[in-house]
């Protein structure tokens, strides 16, 4: 099976088999959908809104940052600046696709890159390293958490509209602990946790004594930086 | 609430998803064909979590105590158990409980 086919393929096959796989975690992200749109609709987005983001977005993070920056007048700025923080790091996911990809036609290939998203790169990139070369193991992972993200997000539209007092039931609870999840849940390492204390001092400073919204810019650049400079400081300490 | 007029709303979304979906792109395009050094993948890796607790210290330091406390039991969980769906689970009956009996 495996060597044998070298050649970059995409069949209907692979692509059931890809959605076939990521059935378990599209299953989760359905709630993880609901909660986006709950916690959107508490927030005063409209469902064309809510929806639209989770269709054209499809990106759970920079959602729920969004909804955190989601007041009359919007801060476009900010959101720009936050959502490219947060999406930076898509470009090297991109990229590490980039020899599986190229022999596709250009429609496909820019078709399929739309669908990438953590849990179906992840899972495609290691079965590219190991032999798989059906690039339908990516679009349908990224089929079945699409949708997934959709339904759960018009499921939790139609929930949380009908919810007077979300925060008696600790509804608006959802944002915070999701933002919360994704950044210490997932692999924590002990070698981040200089560089996130750097960006939560900072961005509290800037929170405090500059211009709105730019705490965000200072946290991420700040942690960013910090990494970094910690990098070369114990690469340092080893060469001595 | 103060809702955003719907111009606005409208760029907000469309400024995502032009940053959403060019960045896949231009992964794709462009940085296949520059090598990244290992300081510029570390940055871009440590700022795209950095900008999540950015955004996460000032919401938790100017909040209730139902938050705090919300938040500091997510944290746990999330490092303990791993599961996401707990965590978010259990910072909202936290937070439910906390303001029934406080």
């Amino acid at each position: 099976m495996m060597g044998q086919q070298n050649e970059t393929t995409l069949t209907i096959a692979g692509t059931w088999q890809g959605i076939r796989l990521m059935l378990p975690l599209a299953f989760f992200t359905i709630a993880f959908g609901l909660a986006f749109g709950v916690a959107a609709s508490h927030q005063g987005l409209a469902a064309w809104q809510a929806l639209s983001m989770s269709t054209l977005v499809f990106a759970a993070p920079s959602q729920f940052a969004a909804l955190e920056l989601w007041h009359a007048p919007l801060p476009l700025l900010a959101l720009a600046g936050t959502t490219l923080a947060i999406h930076t790091r898509h470009m090297l996911m991109g990229a590490s696709l980039y020899t599986w990809l190229a022999p596709l036609p250009p429609l496909k290939r820019f078709a399929v890159i739309f669908l990438v998203t953590d849990s179906n790169w992840a899972l495609a990139l290691s079965k590219y390293q190991q032999g798989e070369r059906n690039v339908g193991i990516l679009l349908g992972g990224g089929i079945a958490l699409w949708a997934a993200w959709v339904l759960g997000t018009g499921a939790g539209l139609m929930f949380g509209g009908g919810i007077t007092h979300p925060e008696r039931f600790g509804l608006d609870m959802i944002m915070l602990c999701f933002l919360l999840v994704i950044v210490i849940g997932n692999r924590p390492r002990a070698f981040m946790v200089l560089p996130w204390l750097a960006a939560g001092t900072s961005a509290l400073l800037a929170y405090w004594w500059l211009p709105p919204f730019l705490h965000v810019m200072v946290g991420a650049l700040t942690g960013g930086a910090v990494a970094v400079l910690l990098a070369r400081y114990q690469a340092m300490k080893v060469s001595q | 609430m103060n809702t955003p007029a719907v111009w606005s709303s409208l760029a907000a979304i469309s400024i995502m998803v032009v940053i959403g979906y060019g960045s896949r792109v231009l992964g794709l395009i462009v940085m296949a064909r520059l090598t990244l050094g290992p300081n510029v993948r570390l940055f871009i890796d440590a700022m795209s979590s950095s900008v999540l607790i950015a955004i996460l210290t000032p919401m938790i330091v100017h909040s209730d105590h139902a938050t705090r406390v919300a938040a500091l039991a997510a944290g746990l969980v999330a490092v303990a158990l791993k599961s996401p769906l707990a965590s978010i689970a259990v910072g909202i009956v936290c937070a439910a409980l906390w303001r029934w009996l406080f």
